[in-house]
């Protein structure tokens, strides 16, 4: 079991270099070979309308005039051990895990990013709670009730949901039930440490919108797994044994049927957590996404790419839990011995 | 309560199924009866309706669109009208049920433990969690399951399957059920496995004086085990009666054909092959279409004469033998898994060799070695001379249409989206021919041939029965009149009746063309009957060779015995003979 552990564990650091690396490359190494020389490259990072002794200045702090290897190393060891920045007579210190720096801002990117993390997790936990639970008994209830109205229409409403675009259904939602009918408060976001019942109040809309999507997947999902499971023949052993048909779906055919979707949700938590770019700019909810989107636009290079390390690294890390949940949940999967 | 009160009986029992062509009748006015303590066969071939029955009796149809009328008095309660609460009470408590596929029918992700002890709580919901595990102890022990105590904390997956077949009758005796009914408990499993499991059954019938009800497709299965024999046919008791008269004087045309499909393993090949040929002269002398041997000139093999190349082997297989990398262990470090280790054998044009052996032996991977799907680790492979153990993909393909082979599932191997025509003709196009009514031309000629209509050229597979799909398989490996046919496992996944008659075709066809066969198979009956000579496989080695009647009439190795002794037989005093003698070798093993 600790074998299995550790090896997955290797497999999640390993995965993280490739991303790191990959990422490097898209950063640096594919514009150079399109041909961008180190100054245009720098204009990237700087941003506005720089002077050329900006630019050059920036060149040579970001070393982009350096050989391919030498700005790799550098990008790793700024990552592992940190790196500074001067101004003149200023210096800015970025620490350990130095995703780089924003001239836009002026700041180091990290902290911009753990500032808007809790937004962003807000989001991605609440949804996920609602996506989760709604979507498989819904899916339950669907599969077991197969062909009746409530079937039909669940599936139906799934279908719908799988179609929608958060855009849609979220301006939507903020059309008629904030500004039409006024049943949510318009507000800006508050951390649940200050204010749960605000956050609560503030929260509520995006997460059912953002769950809205994921949970019509889900449902269709477990519908099929427990139509499946259900035709199995250790589901007719479990009636034959005298078994009520409530036990018999709850603790014999669902959880099979849960576990696949162990593994999507790992993926798409992920996802989620690296920022739901359209939820969050639907919502005015100052996230992760959003952040990354104002970077996109303003060509604030240093902070986009931060972003794509850190999805990754979210994406990675679900993975990972992921993995060592699966054993528990299918026996499976335990290596002998 | 007295002894002549029967714990099962059903009276007068139909089940019809609605379905978008009328409603089919899968039972029609079945009727038996099981005393306490007594065992009840019930045999049938697929669709006869006997899985119908075994789950109406357990009231499993509930749910379904079954419609279900006349009456089935378990311990005296009707298992038609019981509420769904009653019948739950009734489940696993009165009548318990042992499936065909131990594989599939245990739950994979609780421990064995669990789902026993679910079993016993379930209706005796007072007892005590840890009363309910010693229980399942001692069940497991009953069973012959070594060192339950720590045993039942594993998952049905680190168990073998006749182990996991022992479980699920652990779990059904559990609640101490009046009847045990088992359907195909023993189809899925090798033959040794079968033996221990039906001697199981039997003595726990014995000892707990339960009532026994055996379902089963091999009338051989079920003759050493039970009382009285019931016969199915499309949902209608042909026959019933006691197993001895059945067996001995069956009075239904259906029983009687059924009986004499039965391949039985004192039957020689010289024996069966004079009698196939026999009743082929005497078929086509009543259709006047005689027939000389090689009359089907469009498919006899491009061989010169048969009898005077005997000194050069068509197949010669040296030592061969296959590594697998088995992963795992620390870091996914590999280990090596021997399947086949050493094997040789020669084999002539003409001659069949049957290679029989349980799962796991190595039998598959040997095949799949002489057809150069794999490549083998060690040893040689020469066909006709040549050696092919290294030879490329390309520089074999020339020689692909030589060696044929049939698989065993016929409702796996034809891809279901090619029509009849275009499953057999495709070897032929790959193989270079271009005229599409030359192919049309062969094929239906071919089609005939195997006991099909051309007509049936455009048809999908799903428009077929099993046997017919074995035809068709068959045809397809013909059509490229190949030197060496491989069938593996050919007729284990066909009915009784079925299974004769593509054992006649295969033996009609060596006869017309002189066809040489490596028949692949765990039925030792089966092979007796096809096969020249046989190799014994056990754990990727030959343990015993020779000409068939030889080692059947008097098998050297121990193992060979021990599979003869196991193999099922029709009659049921020397089945019951068999099973002493197993019994006894066994007591006397663990004695020693």
């Amino acid at each position: 079991m600790l074998n299995y552990i550790l090896r997955r564990l290797g497999a999640g650091l390993l995965l993280l270099a490739v991303v790191t690396a990959v990422t490097f490359c898209i950063f640096y190494v594919l514009p150079r070979w399109a041909g961008v020389t180190p100054r245009g490259m720098a204009a990237m990072y700087v941003g506005k309308a720089p002077t050329p002794e900006a630019l050059d200045a920036t060149v040579a702090r970001l070393g982009l005039d350096q050989p391919i290897a030498v700005q790799f190393f550098d990008f790793v060891k700024s990552l592992l051990f940190g790196s500074e920045y001067t101004f003149g007579r200023e210096t800015v210190e970025c620490a350990a895990p130095c995703l780089g720096y924003s001239f836009t801002t002026n700041s180091p990117v990290l902290p911009q990013l753990l500032d808007r993390l809790p937004v962003t997790m807000s989001l991605a936990f609440g949804a996920a709670v609602i996506w989760v639970i709604g979507g498989v008994a819904v899916g339950v209830l669907s599969a077991v009730k197969k062909g009746s109205l409530f079937d039909r229409l669940a599936m139906g409403t799934a279908l719908v949901g799988v179609s929608m675009p958060v855009y849609f259904t979220g301006l939507l939602a903020l059309a008629f039930l904030v500004h039409e009918w006024n049943l949510f408060p318009v507000s800006r976001y508050v951390p649940l440490g200050e204010d749960p019942v605000g956050w609560f109040q503030v929260m509520i809309l995006p997460w059912v919108t953002l769950a809205f999507l994921h949970a019509a997947q889900y449902a269709r999902q477990t519908r099929a797994g427990m139509l499946e499971t259900l035709g199995e023949d250790y589901i007719r052993t479990a009636r034959a044994k005298g078994l009520s048909e409530r036990r018999v779906i709850f603790k014999h055919a669902l959880r099979p049927t849960l576990t696949p979707i162990v593994t999507i949700f790992g993926l798409d938590l992920g996802l989620v957590l690296g920022g739901a770019i359209l939820t969050e700019k639907v919502f005015s909810l100052n996230g992760v996404g959003a952040y990354a989107i104002d970077a996109i636009i303003g060509k604030d290079l240093p902070v986009v790419l931060g972003v794509t390390l850190l999805g990754a690294v979210f994406i990675v890390i679900c993975n990972l839990i992921v993995d060592l949940l699966y054993p528990i949940v299918d026996p499976r999967v335990r290596i002998a011995k | 309560m007295a002894s002549t009160e029967p714990v099962v009986r059903v009276d007068d029992l139909r089940v019809t199924f609605p379905t978008m062509d009328g409603d089919v009748q899968a039972v029609n006015g079945l009727s038996f009866e099981v005393p306490a303590g007594g065992a009840l066969g019930i045999v049938g071939e697929s669709g006869s309706g006997k899985s119908v029955t075994s789950l109406a009796l357990m009231g499993l149809h509930r749910g379904s669109r079954a419609r279900i009328s006349g009456s089935i008095e378990v311990v005296g309660k009707d298992v038609v009208s019981a509420s769904d609460k009653e019948l739950r009470r009734m489940r696993g408590n009165d009548i318990a049920m042992v499936f065909q596929d131990p594989m599939q029918s245990l739950h994979p992700q609780y421990t064995i433990g669990n789902q026993l002890v679910e079993a016993y709580r379930i209706h005796n919901p007072k007892a005590s969690k840890a009363d309910a595990v010693k229980r399942a102890v001692e069940s497991l022990d009953r069973v012959g399951i070594p060192d339950p105590a720590k045993r039942i904390n594993s998952y049905p997956h680190e168990f073998s399957g006749g182990m996991r077949q022992r479980v699920v009758i652990a779990m059904g005796l559990m609640c101490d059920p009046k009847v045990l009914l088992a359907d195909e408990p023993t189809t899925a499993l090798d033959v040794t496995v079968q033996a221990r499991i039906l001697d199981l059954l039997d003595e726990l019938r014995r000892d707990l004086n339960m009532g026994l009800i055996l379902v089963s497709h091999d009338l051989a299965v079920v003759a050493g085990s039970v009382d009285e024999v019931v016969v199915m046919r499309h949902g209608v008791a042909v026959e019933r009666g006691d197993v001895r008269r059945v067996l001995s004087a069956p009075e239904h045309p259906y029983t009687q054909g059924l009986l004499a499909a039965v391949p039985r393993v004192e039957v020689s090949r010289a024996q069966r092959r004079a009698q196939d040929r026999a009743d082929r002269i005497e078929k086509e002398q009543r259709d006047g279409t005689v027939t000389e041997p090689g009359e089907f000139k469009a498919f006899v093999p491009p061989v010169s004469g048969t009898g005077d190349n005997a000194g050069e082997p068509l197949l010669r297989v040296e030592d061969v033998a296959q590594r697998f990398k088995v992963r795992g262990g620390t870091w996914g470090k590999a280990t090596d898994f021997w399947a086949v280790k050493g094997v040789s054998f020669d084999l002539h044009q003409g001659e069949t060799l049957g290679i029989v052996g349980e799962s796991g032996s190595g039998k598959s991977t040997l095949s799949r070695m002489v057809m150069r799907l794999l490549e083998p680790t060690r040893g040689r492979v020469e066909f006709e001379g040549r050696d092919i153990t290294h030879m490329s993909e390309r520089a074999l393909r020339p020689l692909r249409r030589d060696v044929q082979m049939v698989f065993q599932n016929p409702y796996s191997s034809l891809n279901p989206r090619l029509t009849v025509g275009d499953a057999i003709g495709t070897a032929l196009r790959v193989q270079g021919e271009k005229d599409g009514r030359k192919v049309r031309r062969q094929v239906q000629e071919l089609l005939e041939r195997v006991g099909l209509e051309p007509n049936h050229y455009n048809r999908f597979p799903h428009a077929f029965s099993g046997g017919q799909r074995q035809r068709i398989a068959i045809a397809r490996a013909l059509i490229l009149k190949p030197k060496l046919i491989i069938c593996d496992e050919p007729v284990s996944a066909l009915d009784v009746s079925t299974q004769d008659q593509v054992l006649r075709l295969l033996s009609e066809l060596q006869d017309d063309f002189g066809l040489t066969y490596i028949f692949v198979a765990h039925d030792l009956a089966v092979v007796r009957q096809v096969s020249d000579r046989v190799a014994v496989m056990r754990a990727g080695e030959v343990v015993e060779s020779g000409d068939s009647d030889s080692v059947y009439e008097n098998p050297q190795s121990d193992y060979t015995r021990q599979l003869l002794t196991a193999a099922p037989v029709l009659d049921p005093d020397e089945a019951r003979r068999l099973r002493a003698e197993r019994v006894e070798k066994r007591a006397k093993g663990e004695a020693a």
